[in-house]
């Protein structure tokens, strides 16, 4: 009677500590509603499942305990329920993966609108690198990495003298802007964490990795590293603000080109 | 990774194949009491010694599997290049067979003095102190020595190719394609020593009268390792060559895209 | 050749027809400290693993102490916070789960629990014991050298494991370490070679594999996917000690170090991510595969009803075990692999779950209509059911790939894999060793102390992790040592935090009652007879308690039926034993 009990107050208070739960997700910045109604959705379904199972068990305990006389079923097996468990089990299996799959396609292709942004992470700080007027960032390789060329980038690539490098500032986007992320590690393996932007990637020395997005909230954000990088992993922060179109064509005006760096050092 | 999965498949489909004769679609409530016991335990038909080295051998080839899987996903990036492996190692590997080969004759004549000697003896073994000629495990003994022979050249033939290679240039660290020529050796030597010190144990018992039943299993077992070591090796040297990879790679492409 | 006429049944043929030749120890250092009994040596393997593991749950504290009350404690810096995290994980995982199930549970129980008097191999088996020490000893050293242990979390991952901005990365740390990990993997494949062999190999007569209980299937299966999955570990521990000791570039790219560019170039972090979790992936259900196994067996022995869906569960653990080694690169989601990989692998994680799920179905189904006694075994097993039902659907979130960005190097994992994989097993675990603690030494433990035990243990346990989930979802990352001042993290986090370290705090100082309960019971616990749950399965048909060297006596057991006749409509008793001839069973529904 008392386990029985204990599970169902288990169950109710896990329940109760999810409806009033103040720890939920930070409010969104970008496109990505959709990771979000899966979040929600796989809460809903496995939650239904929690409670039932759960409630069954309870029920079972306190049904079935032990009293003088007694008797347990004997009953080897039930093929038919277990045929229509298993049947039930994937069909909600697959409604969480269909979906997931879906919203993962859209993940991985980036839309012909998006501009490129590259953040570069080292131990423990971000720099970032736009592409500037001709649109194309240069090559860069971390062998060309030098005291005035802290990214690495290539100086005999063209498409390299007009990127705009930001070394261990904050990063602008412009809101509504499909944004492609790329990113680059000097030394060890890092990840570009927003938790607003939801999407987060690996960056991996070596490697371009990326992902998309599109801002749609103006607002400053923290940047963290999601990747252990050392012990100062936890401390490596950032900042990105996501502006509208005016005040990002103003803040862009501000920055520096790669070869105005080059030639300043 | 593909290759992995590939041996994984094969260990995986072996055992499900001998898991299907165990009857796994039974209702044991159903069937209580003796009748079952005929049905049997379905024990594999092997000496337990030899169950062990099948195991052991599924390990060995998992661990040559990924390293040969590694050295795949290396070759794919640009900077690979292939070093050139001196022509030794041609003759490392005819060493290698030779011994094989004396194993697996040791291993035929050893069964057949096996045989022969219960034929003689009648419904139960004779105890080997009933000889003709010195010890029953005489004609077996030279072709285990010799196959002893054989793998230590083997290896010293392998020093030798480190030699050659590190004589053209190619030490450890020098290039992916030599670090790989390096450690899979030098792994796979690890294990033939291994295998020799199992070995050279046997050859000595052959020179006291142990029971021939016991000298069956272990050059059985001897043969078995030397024969499947022998195969990691080709699959080794054809990897390292790129023998294997552009085919490879290209059922790959042509499967997957 | 030793054969032993069966003198219960003269018709029926003996059922020892192999050859036995036990060995015999003579003297104290054989008998007990080299022993080739694999009861001996199980219980070697169990006081190591325990050990070694009270030793991570100090950790863990250490831990907690930090996340609950930053900045209190001068001594936890971040070096030292990235080195408690590290050998906690390695140590809980490696050296005492997957030790403790297989070397410690399995040793014991699969001879017994076969018919057999002792593995196939046992000279290989006492190695495999010292050499697991051994990795033990070169692993706790690590703590003794200059520099301290490695910082690099569980998993390892290059380039950083071996750099200097690491704690013990360019020190004896890392080195230490990868030795360690080598050694235990030597030791452990000669273990499971023992514990596949024996299982295939040495069944009394009648033990079909039908009929074997689900401990051993667990147990079994864990152990194919152990010889298969530690060499792709071994492989990687390889790899990386020869890029750190040697200068190759196995895993490291071209790469400048704090200013320094380092003569590394060419290798590729992800490969290691590759081979990792092809090991690190099978290596959860080889630790979740004995946990499924032992708890069929509590709940059906406490219930007094037969396992439901019996079939399905063997079929279950096989499937399980194969579709393990197909999944592992969900671990991988965030890594940069090429995306494509993130449809196929989320597909196999979503369809792991169904077989899972199924198991999940029968245990309930196992209870329902069942003679429920709620002693701590029962307690302990339907705790597992809550957590590992917890633990079980978190993983859905986090097996869909898209769900997984946003989750994934937050807490929400760190909750999911401890409920799953920390909390299930270990209460598994416990609800093991007070059921079979009477056979090992013939007492019972104190029924109120395990009691006390169990509820403080799930309570508390679940009162850790399960608000930490939420801690995830706000975004807060793992391997944090502080939750420092990001903007979008509200205060009310940390005192969450706080609440949990008590909680933490609290289930770690429980566990002395069980230590208590344990040592106390060796001498004052109730003397326990052969069988006092009244089990059906052949370890608790021994003619001595504990059994004797050899295990049977004179006459291996004659196995008639399968080990779940409990409650057989008919019989005089709510069980038969599995070497029971008596009446034989009427077939249940089908």
């Amino acid at each position: 009677m008392k386990t029985a009990l204990a599970l169902v107050v288990l169950v109710i208070g896990s329940v109760v500590f999810h409806l009033l739960s103040p720890w939920w997700w930070t409010p969104i910045a970008t496109n990505w509603v959709f990771m979000d109604n899966m979040i929600s959705l796989t809460f809903w379904i496995t939650g239904f499942v929690y409670v039932v199972i759960l409630l069954f068990v309870a029920y079972c305990v306190y049904k079935f305990r032990y009293r003088e006389g007694r008797v347990a079923a004997y009953e080897p097996e039930n093929h038919k329920l277990e045929t229509w468990l298993t049947v039930v089990t994937s069909l909600g299996v697959a409604a969480l993966l269909a979906p997931g799959l879906v919203v993962w396609f859209q993940f991985v292709t980036v839309p012909e609108a998006a501009t490129e942004v590259e953040v570069v992470g080292q131990q423990w700080s971000w720099s970032f690198r736009l592409p500037g007027a001709d649109g194309k960032l240069g090559t860069a390789d971390n062998r060309l990495i030098s005291d005035g060329n802290t990214l690495g980038i290539n100086p005999e690539d063209p498409y390299g003298q007009d990127d705009i490098v930001i070394d261990g500032d904050d990063l602008h986007l412009a809101v509504g802007q499909p944004v492609k992320m790329l990113l680059r590690s000097v030394d060890v393996l890092h990840n570009f964490y927003v938790p607003e932007f939801r999407a987060k990637m690996d960056m991996v020395p070596g490697m371009i990795t990326y992902f998309w997005m599109e801002p749609t909230r103006v607002g400053t954000y923290d940047v963290l590293c999601a990747e252990l990088c050392g012990v100062g992993h936890g401390y490596m922060s950032g900042t990105v603000m996501i502006d509208t179109d005016e005040d990002y064509a103003l803040w862009l005006s501000e920055q520096t080109t790669f070869v105005e760096m080059s030639a300043n050092k | 990774m593909t290759v992995v999965l590939i041996f994984l498949a094969v260990v995986v489909s072996t055992s499900m194949w001998w898991l299907s004769h165990q009857r796994l679609g039974a209702k044991p409530w159903l069937e209580s009491g003796l009748d079952s016991l005929d049905q049997g335990s379905h024990k594999v038909s092997l000496p337990k010694a030899k169950v062990g080295l099948l195991v052991i051998l599924a390990v060995v080839g998992m661990l040559f599997t990924l390293f040969f899987s590694s050295h795949f996903m290396r070759q794919e990036i640009e900077d690979w290049r292939q070093i050139p492996l001196p022509s030794m190692i041609w003759i490392n590997g005819i060493l290698l067979l030779g011994a094989s080969i004396y194993l697996q004759y040791a291993l035929v004549t050893a069964r057949r003095q096996a045989s022969q000697v219960q034929v003689l003896g009648g419904e139960t073994p004779m105890p080997v102190d009933v000889r003709n000629d010195g010890n029953n495990n005489d004609s077996v003994r030279p072709l285990l020595i010799n196959a002893c022979v054989l793998t230590v050249a083997f290896l010293i033939g392998q020093v030798i190719t480190w030699y050659e290679v590190a004589g053209n240039g190619f030490y450890l660290s020098s290039n992916p394609s030599s670090t790989f020529f390096y450690v899979l050796t030098g792994l796979h030597g690890l294990h033939i020593i291994g295998g020799l010190a199992v070995l050279f144990h046997t050859t000595v018992l052959t020179r006291s009268d142990t029971q021939l039943h016991g000298i069956v299993t272990r050059v059985d077992l001897c043969a078995l390792y030397w024969h499947f070591l022998f195969f990691i090796w080709c699959v080794m040297i054809f990897v390292m060559l790129g023998w294997t990879y552009d085919p490879f790679i290209e059922l790959c492409q042509r499967v997957f895209l | 050749m030793v054969e032993i006429k069966s003198t219960s049944h003269p018709s029926v043929p003996p059922a020892e027809l192999e050859e036995v030749e036990l060995y015999h120890a003579t003297n104290f250092w054989t008998k007990y400290v080299f022993s080739q009994d694999a009861k001996i040596i199980a219980i070697q393997y169990s006081g190591v693993a325990i050990a070694v593991g009270l030793v991570a749950l100090v950790l863990s504290s250490l831990i907690r102490l930090q996340l609950g009350f930053p900045e209190m404690f001068d001594f936890i810096t971040p070096e030292t916070y990235y080195q408690f995290v590290t050998m906690h994980g390695m140590i809980m995982v490696v050296y005492l789960l997957t030790a403790l199930f297989l070397g410690g549970f399995g040793n014991y129980l699969i001879p017994l629990m076969i018919g057999a008097r002792d593995m196939a191999f046992p000279y290989v088996n006492m190695l495999s014991f010292w050499i697991y020490f051994l990795a033990v000893l070169v692993l706790v050293t690590s703590f003794f050298v200059p520099g301290g242990p490695t910082g690099a979390g569980w998993t390892l991952y290059p380039p950083q494991a071996i750099l200097s901005g690491t704690p013990g990365g360019k020190g004896l740390g890392i080195i230490l370490m990868l030795l360690s990990l080598a050694l235990f993997i030597v030791g452990f494949t000669m273990g499971g070679l023992n514990y596949v062999v024996t299982v295939l190999q040495m069944r009394t007569r009648g033990m079909t594999m039908m009929r074997l209980p689900l401990t051993v299937w667990g147990i079994f299966t864990a152990t194919v996917l152990a010889l298969l999955a530690f060499p792709a570990l071994l492989v990687a521990t390889v790899m990386m000690l020869f890029d750190r000791l040697l200068g190759t570039s196995f895993f490291m790219p071209s790469l400048v170090e704090f200013g320094d560019q380092l003569s590394y170039g060419g290798g590729s972090p992800i490969l290691f991510q590759h081979l990792f979790w092809f090991f690190g992936h099978p290596e959860v259900y080889i630790v979740a595969l004995p946990a499924f196994g032992i708890v069929s067996d509590l709940i059906s022995t406490h219930a007094r009803k037969n396992i439901f869906g019996y079939r399905m569960m063997v079929w279950a653990i096989v499937g399980i075990g194969a579709l393990s080694f197909i999944v592992w690169a969900h671990h991988m989601y965030v890594s940069g692999m090429h995306p494509y990989f993130g449809f196929f692998f989320a597909t196999t994680t979503l369809i792991i779950a169904v077989p899972t799920a199924l198991k999940v179905y029968n245990w309930i189904l196992t209870l329902w209509n069942g003679n429920i006694h709620l002693t701590t075994p029962m307690l302990f097993s339907l705790g597992f059911i809550v957590t590992f039902l917890n633990g079980g659907l978190t993983g859905l979130f986090l097996g869909n790939v898209i769900v997984d960005i946003p989750l994934s190097d937050t807490m929400f994992v760190v909750a999911h894999f401890h409920m799953v994989m920390g909390v299930a097993p270990i209460l598994v675990i416990f609800g093991a060793i007070y059921h079979w603690y009477p056979k090992v030494t013939g007492r019972m433990l104190d029924e109120r102390l395990g009691q006390i035990h169990f509820w403080v243990t799930f309570v508390g346990s679940y009162l850790i992790f399960f608000p930490m989930h939420y801690i995830g979802l706000v975004g807060v990352p793992r391997r944090y040592p502080e939750l420092g001042d990001a903007a979008f993290i509200p205060d009310s986090v940390a005192t969450l935090n706080s609440f949990i370290s008590l909680a933490a705090f609290t289930v770690g100082i429980a566990q002395i009652l069980f230590l208590y309960n344990l040592f106390r019971s060796l001498r004052k616990g109730q003397p326990s007879g052969h069988n006092p749950w009244r089990a059906t399965t052949l370890e608790w048909q021994t003619a001595q308690t504990p059994p004797g060297h050899g295990n049977f006596g004179p006459e291996l057991p004659l196995v008639y039926r399968w080990p779940y006749d409990y409650s057989v409509p008919g019989a005089s008793e709510d069980f038969l034993a599995q070497n029971d001839p008596g009446p034989i069973a009427k077939g249940g529904s089908a």
